[in-house]
């Protein structure tokens, strides 16, 4: 049965111009009736980082349409930031974009200072751009392991970024106490000030080691056939079809739209500093690529400018000098006071805020990072807004892959740098 | 530094703020025949526009299709329940002259309905689900308008102020009493 049917095809030619061995596959492409199938992609895929779900409709492989479904991350940041005092939620906002979480109580401390008008040190603003600066480079460096790992890079290219990821998760560990919910940037300036030779040991690190690893990147990455073949020509955004998408950050710089809060309207004290925003005009996958490679170089450059700039220099001994207060025949204070000095500390849990209204914006890894607060003048804010780039970053993706092959589907959404705790919020 | 600052308190004799005038988009609606009452600004200098529903569509399409203006860009839209209405809140961008309005539309609460901005910006596509979703308001001529971050499933209006979240009986205590907690220990001003 099977046989006669083989050879019934391969009679009529259709079987050879399948295998496309025949030249003239428009006439095959007619002859074939295809069906329209729905399949569905997540929430569990290892490849939707998270928990995003779409529903594709695919004609045999190409995709004709999609449709993302959110939400499985949502755990209600907006409810909570309504029922916390201003002080309390301070330490939720890191885990709205859990990969940027200096740019997220970057933003949320900016709001609330803009309504109270508070001037911050300026010491403080330095050391803040340090660290959302820092805080970029890990986030563009866990992109890009997950984004060859989705591309099939299977021989363990991530752990090469994992290992510099965990180099500067240390460091902002040791000025935050955490590795990844700092809780670092307050309200008036920042948690501490820097440990003595922290400074001195990032800049060893970047100038030694970080600018030759990123070399290495691209050697693996960026003149691989197989990496340039999956990625170039592969998903064009147009950009003014993002600027009506909402779409920012590298993504949209990708495409040629020149658009850097940094740069656009400065906040903190970016307008002191001299930095380059990487634009590129290609809108592909690849050039998605290339932009964040070339941030990382620029952000590095730029925490060692700002640590150059940083007024006051290095901070003083502080340890040292608490062992000569304490230490000695006679001293200062008794290591006990220091104790209670410490923990009977009056913190006060309530700060009052407003009545106002104000929109901060920061320019986090993945585009413009903003916070639209409303108070009313008690401790608790009326209402909290979050403008999550990644939010509108998804919403695009049903125009990218039309057209496109499911296996690029996952290149696609991939290079968008989506993070799906900053989409449901 | 210090991290915790309180403002200077109100001083007790203050004369009534004198309503603000309209600003530079407010005008230029003006001349176009819309009518707008101008907030003032915002703290960060950010002009505020209160509008009518039925002017929204009109207003947003010649805001955006002016091409001295130009707002190219929706960054976010929000959604507030007020004391007497909700609330539809439009922040606008233009990335030629780098300059923003906020545009409010107040929202009876008894026929919260808007007209939809979707087909002018996509980005309000999805605010707007978001805002039907976590307030209820409907914005009519959307194109699928449906919950985006809660089950399709899901009952009441999670942002509105009498929302009573259900008992959430893994993680503790029910989450009211938070908030209960929170009224009564907190002081709110009457207004």
């Amino acid at each position: 049965m099977l046989k006669e049917h083989l050879a019934n095809l391969i009679h009529k030619g259709a079987f050879l111009k399948s295998m496309s061995i025949v030249k003239d596959t428009n006439q095959t492409e007619k002859s074939f009736k295809t069906d329209e199938m729905v399949i569905n992609m997540g929430p569990q895929h290892p490849s939707t980082h998270g928990v995003l779900r779409l529903i594709l409709k695919l004609d045999g492989e190409t995709v004709k349409d999609c449709e993302p479904v959110i939400g499985y991350l949502h755990r209600g940041m907006e409810w909570l930031g309504q029922n916390r005092t201003y002080v309390q939620y301070q330490a939720l906002v890191d885990r709205v974009d859990y990969l940027a979480g200096m740019s997220d109580s970057h933003a949320y401390i900016l709001a609330i200072e803009k309504i109270a008008n508070i001037k911050v040190p300026l010491r403080a603003e330095y050391i803040r751009i340090i660290c959302s600066e820092l805080n970029r480079i890990i986030s563009h460096l866990l992109w890009l392991g997950i984004f060859m790992l989705d591309l099939g890079a299977m021989m363990g290219f991530p752990f090469y970024t994992f290992r510099d990821r965990e180099t500067i998760l240390s460091f902002l560990e040791e000025i935050s106490g955490q590795r990844m919910m700092f809780n670092y940037i307050r309200i008036g300036g920042v948690f501490k000030d820097l440990p003595k030779g922290w400074t001195r040991k990032v800049k060893k690190w970047i100038n030694e080691e970080f600018f030759k690893y990123v070399d290495e990147y691209e050697a693996i990455a960026t003149n691989n056939p197989i990496f340039l073949v999956r990625t170039q020509n592969v998903g064009y955004l147009d950009p003014k079809l993002a600027v009506s998408y909402g779409v920012t950050g590298p993504n949209l710089r990708a495409s040629g739209f020149d658009l850097d809060l940094r740069k656009h309207n400065p906040y903190s004290v970016y307008d002191k500093l001299k930095f380059n925003v990487p634009t590129l005009t290609g809108g592909d996958t690849f050039s998605r690529y290339k932009c964040r490679i070339e941030e990382l170089r620029e952000s590095a450059k730029l925490v060692l400018q700002t640590i150059d700039k940083l007024p006051g220099g290095d901070t003083e001994d502080l340890e040292k000098n608490k062992v000569q207060l304490t230490s000695g025949d006679n001293p200062a204070y008794k290591a006990e006071d220091l104790m209670v000095l410490a923990k009977g500390k009056n913190v006060p849990m309530g700060y009052k805020c407003g009545p106002g209204e104000a929109y901060a914006a920061v320019e986090s890894p993945r585009g413009q990072l903003g916070v639209h607060l409303i108070a009313d003048g008690t401790a608790v804010p009326y209402r909290i807004k979050w403008r999550s780039p990644s939010f509108n970053n998804v919403s695009i993706l049903p125009e990218l892959v039309k057209g496109h092959p499911v296996a690029d589907t996952v290149a696609i959404f991939s290079s968008l740098d989506v993070i799906l705790p900053d989409v449901d919020r | 530094m210090s991290t915790e600052q309180t403002p200077p308190p109100p001083p007790q004799a203050a004369p009534p703020p004198a309503p603000p005038l309209a600003g530079e988009f407010g005008k230029f609606l003006k001349n176009k025949g819309i009518n707008s009452t101008p907030l003032g600004n915002d703290a960060g200098s950010i002009e505020m526009l209160e509008l009518e529903t039925k002017d929204l569509v009109n207003a947003c399409k010649l805001l955006k299709g002016s091409s001295e203006i130009d707002f190219n860009f929706l960054v976010l839209m929000t959604s507030v329940e007020t004391k007497k209405c909700f609330q539809s809140i439009y922040t606008l961008h233009s990335t030629k002259n780098k300059k923003s309005l906020r545009i409010k539309v107040n929202v009876p609460k008894d026929n919260a309905k808007v007209p939809s901005v979707s087909l002018i910006w996509i980005t309000a596509n999805w605010y707007e689900r978001e805002a039907y979703d976590m307030m209820g308001i409907v914005y009519t001529d959307h194109p699928n308008l449906k919950r985006i971050l809660n089950p399709e499933n899901w009952e009441g209006y999670p942002l509105r102020k009498d929302y009573i979240p259900p008992v959430d009986s893994l993680n503790g205590p029910h989450p009211l009493t938070e908030t209960e907690y929170a009224e009564r220990t907190l002081s709110k001003p009457n207004s």
